[in-house]
């Protein structure tokens, strides 16, 4: 008898035990989502990346330094190469000035060119401007957990939301479990056709956060081209000069 | 046989009335169908001359891979492809320039907007008679303009800037590097197509390299040619590298003009079939009226010693010389009518030009042409329409024997 409700003590604990068990991986995709957009993005950075634009036959590099703060407000400052340096570019809320020394101007790009690349790189105008956040935007689905080489990662599908005002009908997204950083993005426009491709590597610790230092861009368009973005060092959720984000930083900042 | 052509002559003119008007409606439907046609013809022909002149000059010869993806880094160089040796080799060449073709952002004080950026060769761009020197406004460009440029009418009125005031250029050029520069408006350009006069910006060639940092290079080679219309065979004439370098024709360029053509002239095809059925029943009618009313007559002829087949060619001779004369007279009158009418094209009312310009397509009248070639379809229809019509009546007569068609009626 006792054995009897010794065993049955045991089955009820396990019964138990596999209901609290999974709650874990019980995470919604939603939730996996925002937070590693959280973690992408903080809520302001300062950073230097180097851009690395690569055609056939040719390749070159940009530097630039930017500063972010939450979705709607960030400002460029190119370092390098010599003939594009001191170009800046502000941008608030949908809206982008560009500054050129040079000919000492400031230009307010029009919608018309806001699928226009971005200092010829795989990056539009657009993709800088953009305030839109994979976490609201999207209704997300956990399509299952896939092997890689670098550990487990979680498969999402991103379907945009009837009213949200982005660019992609659909994303599909890799995340570690690990750190849930993003390994790769796959974007697909509204004929369901896979228009470009995102892979996030060299994960390790910058700004004292682990995030992929490398994002790779690449083009169904143009299999030939790549783009690849470092991130050189980065500073998280400090405060910034609310100065910076003016259009009379776009001529003074150095 | 001398004697069956007098018979059939007689026989044409026994019945004046019916013949004349037989011939009649041969010759008017053959003056429809020629004039549709010769008014079609003459107007695409007049429209691709023009767009050929104006837009794309008879030839353009590009990088192998320009046309399709049409990046900066696949551009030419003297060095590669001497314009002058080409010229040189051959001779069917009457004038030629170099462009560069580049996009940018154009801002004035008030507004910005996407632009073509063409940087030309002033003189020689005059030379191919381009629509680059309808200039509206101001100045047309000299060869050392270096901070001058064109704007198109509309491109201007959209940025609110006028002949003197100056816009600002933002360009990605070869390889992606940034290109900056201050211009003034030294005119203002109405080409005739909507689109081009929306987006279009014009500066010399060395301004234009200057600003998409590629110093003696440039994207199309412009060929203007003894006859557009041999453009085609022109292209394979030229014998250029195919790994390099590859040419065009207008009529490549502007693929979107000949689909129309085709379709328009497909679309004419149903009323030429219509008149041509009608004549055929006219003929047909006429051909057998004729003969019916003749039975006891071929009887006759029979009796004193004509044989059938003799009749039947008597019917087809008869058919024959009417239909002849008609198309004879047809011929001339469309020759006359259409010779004298493709000096008068009849202008088109301002607001279907402005259609038609918005569609990209430059028309400003109907023309009519006077080429033998819209001759070849009235005749052949009328001829093939005749042999068609008088089967069944020479049939019939094949079939008489001289007492039936004695006793008949």
């Amino acid at each position: 008898m006792g054995r009897t409700l010794g065993r049955l003590f045991g089955v009820c604990a396990l019964l138990v035990l596999t209901c609290i068990g999974p709650s874990r991986a019980q995470d919604t995709a939603m939730d996996i989502i925002r937070r590693s957009e959280a973690l992408m993005r903080g809520e302001s950075a300062v950073g230097s990346y180097k851009i690395t634009i690569v055609r056939p036959g040719w390749q070159r590099v940009l530097e630039f330094d930017s500063w972010v703060d939450g979705t709607e407000q960030s400002f460029i400052l190119i370092r390098a190469p010599a003939k594009e340096r001191g170009v800046t570019f502000l941008k608030l809320g949908r809206e982008m000035w560009q500054y050129v020394p040079r000919i000492n101007r400031v230009v307010k790009l029009p919608p018309s060119m806001m699928m226009q690349s971005w200092m010829g790189s795989g990056f539009t105008n657009d993709d800088l401007v953009r305030s839109s956040s994979l976490a609201e935007d999207y209704e997300h689905t956990l399509l299952g957990v896939d092997e890689t080489e670098d550990g487990e990662v979680w498969h999402i599908e991103l379907r945009t939301r009837p009213e949200a005002p982005v660019a992609w009908d659909r994303v599909l997204m890799w995340i570690r479990k690990v750190d849930d950083l993003p390994a790769k993005a796959e974007f697909f426009n509204e004929r369901a056709e896979l228009v470009r491709t995102m892979t996030y590597s060299d994960f390790r610790d910058v700004g004292g956060r682990t995030l992929p230092a490398r994002m790779e861009l690449t083009e169904e368009r143009f299999t030939d081209r790549r783009t690849i973005l470092e991130i050189v060092s980065i500073t998280f959720d400090g405060l910034i000069d609310p100065s910076v984000f003016t259009q009379r930083n776009l001529r003074r900042a150095r | 046989m001398i004697r069956l052509l007098t018979l059939g002559w007689r026989d044409i003119w026994r019945n004046r009335r019916r013949s004349l008007l037989t011939m009649g409606a041969i010759v008017f439907a053959m003056l429809v169908v020629a004039l549709i046609k010769s008014s079609n013809d003459g107007t695409y022909d007049a429209m691709e001359e023009r767009m050929a002149r104006q837009y794309t000059g008879d030839l353009q010869v590009y990088r192998t891979g320009f046309f399709d993806d049409r990046t900066l880094e696949q551009s030419l160089t003297d060095y590669e492809l001497d314009p002058d040796t080409l010229k040189q080799t051959h001779k069917w060449i009457t004038a030629m320039s170099r462009r560069l073709d580049g996009f940018g952002l154009v801002s004035s004080d008030s507004a910005s907007a996407g632009a073509l950026i063409t940087g030309i060769e002033p003189s020689a761009e005059m030379s191919l008679g381009s629509y680059m020197l309808n200039v509206r406004e101001g100045d047309y460009l000299s060869e050392e303009d270096s901070d001058r440029a064109l704007l198109g009418e509309v491109l201007a009125q959209n940025l609110s800037v006028g002949v003197g005031d100056s816009v600002v250029v933002l360009t990605q050029g070869y390889h992606s590097v940034m290109g900056a520069e201050v211009y003034v408006v030294k005119g203002l350009i109405g080409t005739g197509s909507g689109e081009l006069d929306r987006s279009i910006m014009l500066l010399t060639l060395p301004a234009a390299q200057d600003l998409l940092s590629m110093p003696g290079r440039y994207t199309s080679l412009i060929l203007q040619t003894d006859s557009h219309r041999k453009a085609d065979r022109r292209v394979t004439q030229l014998a250029l590298d195919s790994d390099r370098f590859e040419a065009k024709s207008w009529r490549a360029l502007m693929s979107d003009l000949a689909q129309l053509r085709e379709l328009d002239s497909a679309g004419n095809f149903v009323i030429y079939a219509f008149l041509f059925l009608l004549i055929g029943l006219e003929i047909f009618n006429t051909t057998t009226m004729s003969m019916l009313e003749r039975v006891r007559e071929f009887g006759v002829m029979m009796a004193i010693g004509l044989n059938p087949g003799q009749i039947s060619l008597l019917i087809v001779m008869q058919v024959l010389m009417k239909v002849l004369m008609a198309v004879v007279a047809g011929a001339v009158l469309i020759a006359i009518v259409t010779g004298i009418w493709s000096h008068y094209p009849i202008p088109l009312p301002e607001d279907v030009q402005e259609y038609n310009a918005e569609l990209g397509f430059v028309m400003d009248g109907v023309y009519f042409s006077n080429r033998p070639s819209i001759l070849i379809l009235p005749v052949m229809s009328v001829l093939v329409m005749s042999a068609i019509s008088i089967i069944y009546p020479v049939v019939r007569v094949r079939r008489l024997t001289p007492v039936a068609a004695l006793r008949s009626n």
